[in-house]
């Protein structure tokens, strides 16, 4: 008796899968298993390893982080690819059954031989899973993935080239392959044989590329006799990178160019191969790679040229549609290793053990983009005094004013006394915005209860926030006082359509309208719960997680916040490309149609959470 | 032929100690999808002609790892037999009409290791029929296997064969159990 068919048989219609041939099909589909799971059921739990690829036959798939929902797969898409090959900690993704849903299941030893036997699948896997890795980096919580795509090239495995001369024959070549286990050599042509070092450049000379799969297909497919010369057959048009090149570029030009491998050079000279399993590798496995690139800068000026590159960043990333959370969570990043590296670089060591470094307002959350007003303060060991301290906190902040970070309009700079303080004037600083809240004071304590320690020593600051909290006992009056801001700005809502249609033209300052109130909404209501976050979203869920906020609510506001400081970004970027002061203004007419609307909804929508603050801390009374 | 339950659930009367391991207690988590045809529905008549078994284990079935085996009347079916009962060793067997499978294999197991198959069995048509009785109501329950899989919304056997059976009553046990 022959075996029947699966009942809804596994369509090899389907990328990657139709690069199967009719054989490879026929063990495919003899390897795979079911999988059967009831709406609601995890199936795959976050962290988990999965022992085989899920494609889905029948149902819904919801790849789920944190609070949102990353991903969803119908039928034939296929998920799991990143717990399968990929870290134990593949970004914390839980798989859940949307609906009920049948999945094929294939195994991992079946996959792992069909991407080795059939170079076209490989490739379109490895591409899928690329494109998943740089899905993955653009999602706000996963810093970790975020710091790989700053990976270098160099950090990578390169395969040491492998030189053939181009009068070498195909023999030789695959011989040199063997005996280097490489899976592609490099073909010389010219009269590189004097040029010295190898693969030193040299003018007359030019190397092409000569790989496993072409040997196979000029000798078994074509027929050519194994003793002709590699030279006329090898391609010439490398595609090249250089060592210090982001890894993230490789990957982009390996997906861009369907090849699986690339030439890696330094200075000009080719020092190596990077293969894309090697390459993935290095991506999927976060414990190899550190966080961001070693701050290796020995001097302020060092990093200054540092702190240049991330505006430069920023734009490409930003060009290259990658998400505005992500960018923050870069920039974030960024900003804190240069304030850490420059107050190190500057600070005596018994000032770094004895102070600490903290960032406020928006760097606090981890929410700026390009490069913000400074907002930073220290916090001294009480009865700890150092006889150098106006010197340094004055270079600290005159040099961040010359890397580009504007100085604080507020004068909140570390340069300023009230700014740079033993632990107990903090304290009292605290208690007298606790209990005498005037404007600045609410502001100063909204600033400071986002802050985030960036170097020193970072129990100073917990300290200084415990006593923050404790001091906050369920005052009505004072929460009252300090959500009431959060009105403080007008938002023209859809309701009032054609009036908002009429004024078009106007610019609409759209950190007034519609981020500032999210952001110290939110900030009051964790403020309330004694949270410890400081990011928005992160508030945002955990507010919700608490049950304050309905999580629809929160997820569309979530969604509304990162639509609104994506159009900020863009703005910004826009305007400081155009040589003129960055600025917060939308302008309606600038936007198309699909953001117009969104635009929309989401100040709609932040009318609707300015009625529930209203509400909630009884601003109407 | 009446069936002992007794000897069926202590295992008295196993003559060929090498299937003790029908008796395990030991649990493997799994449970055994099994389906059979045969030359016609009388269970006390009819030849059998294939066996299908597949295993299933939590939320999957191991349709990679399933067996399939044809009986011919020329052949003894003690070999094939002793495949399947390794196959399915001390799991709970699970499937459509599934008296029909176990009394067409224990008319041939019985003789062969003194005893009738002691496993548990899981029928999917009853599993489905306490599944539409509890909503109130006066219709009759379609018990066809291929109306209960269009109702769960499963997908349609592709096959007439034992294996396709096997299968679906595997996916029609997980759908109804989730």
């Amino acid at each position: 008796m022959s075996d029947s068919l699966d009942p809804g048989a596994f369509d090899f219609a389907v990328p990657p899968f139709d690069r199967l041939t009719p054989a490879e099909q026929a063990s495919l589909a003899a390897s795979l298993d079911l999988g059967l799971y009831a709406k609601d059921s995890v199936i795959l739990k976050s962290g988990e390893r999965a022992d085989c690829l899920y494609v889905v036959m029948r149902g819904l798939v919801q790849e789920r982080r944190g609070g949102e929902v990353a991903a969803v797969h119908g039928p034939h898409d296929s998920f799991g690819l990143q717990a399968l090959f990929g870290d134990d900690t593949a970004g914390g993704v839980a798989c859940v059954a949307a609906e009920d849903t049948i999945c094929h299941l294939v195994p991992r030893q079946a996959l792992v031989e069909l991407a080795r036997d059939n170079p076209a699948f490989a490739d379109c896997i490895y591409r899928d899973f690329g494109d998943k890795l740089r899905a993955l980096a653009s999602e706000r919580s996963n810093r970790e993935m975020a710091a790989l795509t700053m990976a270098r090239i160099r950090q990578a495995y390169l395969h040491p080239p492998v030189f053939v001369d181009a009068t070498a024959s195909l023999r030789d070549a695959a011989l040199a392959m063997k005996r280097n286990q490489a899976s592609s050599v490099l073909v010389r042509e010219g009269n590189g044989q004097e040029g010295g070092a190898p693969g030193g450049p040299n003018k007359d000379e030019r190397i092409g590329i000569l790989t496993g799969t072409d040997l196979r297909d000029l000798v078994v497919l074509d027929g050519r006799p194994v003793d002709s010369p590699v030279g006329p057959v090898a391609r010439y048009e490398l595609l090249t990178l250089d060592r210090d090149d982001l890894l993230f570029n490789a990957l982009i030009l390996m997906a861009k160019h369907s090849v699986r491998r690339l030439v890696i050079t330094e200075h000009g000279a080719v020092t190596g191969v990077l293969e894309q399993a090697d390459l993935l590798a290095l991506l999927s496995n976060h414990s190899q790679v550190i966080a961001l690139r070693v701050d290796r800068a020995n001097s302020p000026d060092d990093l200054a040229q540092a702190s240049q590159d991330i505006v430069g960043l920023i734009r490409t990333l930003h060009g290259t549609g990658v998400k505005v959370s992500f960018i923050a969570d870069l920039v974030t990043e960024l900003n804190r290793k240069i304030f850490r590296r420059l107050f190190e670089l500057l600070a005596p060591p018994d000032l770094l053990a004895n102070s600490c470094l903290i960032v406020m307002g928006s760097e606090g959350r981890g929410e700026q983009l390009l490069k913000t007003d400074q907002d930073n303060g220290l916090i001294l060991r009480d009865g700890y005094d150092c006889p150098t301290l106006n010197e340094v906190t004055a270079a600290f902040t005159a040099r961040l004013v010359e890397f580009g970070y504007p100085p604080c309009p507020g004068n909140i700079m570390v340069s300023n006394p009230d700014w740079t303080r033993p632990l107990a004037a903090y304290k009292d600083a605290v208690f007298h915005w606790i209990h005498r809240p005037d404007e600045t004071a609410s502001m100063n304590l909204a600033i400071f209860y986002d802050a985030a320690a960036v170097a020193g020593d970072a129990s100073l600051l917990a300290e200084a926030k415990g006593y923050l909290l404790s001091r906050l006992q369920d005052n009505q009056m004072f929460f009252t006082a300090f959500a009431r801001p959060a009105l403080a700005f007008d938002t023209p809502s859809g309701l009032f359509g054609g009036l908002f249609e009429r004024r078009r033209s106007e610019a609409l300052d759209i950190k007034k309208a519609g981020i500032f109130p999210i952001v110290h909404g939110i900030r009051a209501l964790a403020l309330e719960k004694h949270m410890d976050e400081t990011n928005t979203v992160e508030r945002l869920w955990a507010l919700a997680d608490r049950g304050v906020l309905d999580r629809g609510f929160a997820g569309e506001l979530a969604e509304a916040f990162t639509f609104l400081s994506t159009l900020r970004l863009k703005a910004r970027v826009d305007s400081s490309a155009a040589g003129t002061q960055t600025d917060n203004l939308v302008r309606m007419e600038d936007l198309g149609k699909l953001d117009r609307d969104q635009f929309k909804d989401c100040l709609g929508l932040v009318k609707k959470f300015k009625e529930f603050i209203a509400y909630h801390f009884h601003l109407n009374h | 032929m009446p069936i002992d339950f007794t000897a069926r659930a202590t295992g008295q009367g196993l003559t060929d100690p090498d299937y003790a391991f029908l008796l395990s207690e030991e649990d493997t988590g799994e449970r055994v999808a099994i389906h059979c045809e045969a030359t016609s529905y009388d269970k006390a008549t009819a030849d059998l002609r294939s066996v299908a078994a597949v295993r299933i284990r939590g939320p999957r079935i191991l349709a990679s790892q399933h067996l399939a085996l044809s009986f011919w009347p020329t052949e003894p079916a003690e070999p094939a037999l002793a495949r399947l009962l390794r196959f399915i060793g001390n799991r709970p067997l699970v499937g459509y009409y599934l008296d029909f499978t176990v009394a067409m294999l224990d008319r041939l197991v019985q003789p062969m290791i003194g005893m009738p198959l002691p496993n548990e069995t899981v029928e999917v048509s009853s599993l489905y029929y306490a599944r539409k009785t509890k909503i109130p109501g006066k219709n009759a329950v379609d018990l066809r296997l291929d109306s209960i899989l269009r109702d769960l919304d499963l997908p349609p056997r592709t096959g007439d064969d034992a294996y396709a059976h096997a299968l679906a009553a595997a996916m029609v046990c997980l759908r109804l159990e989730a």
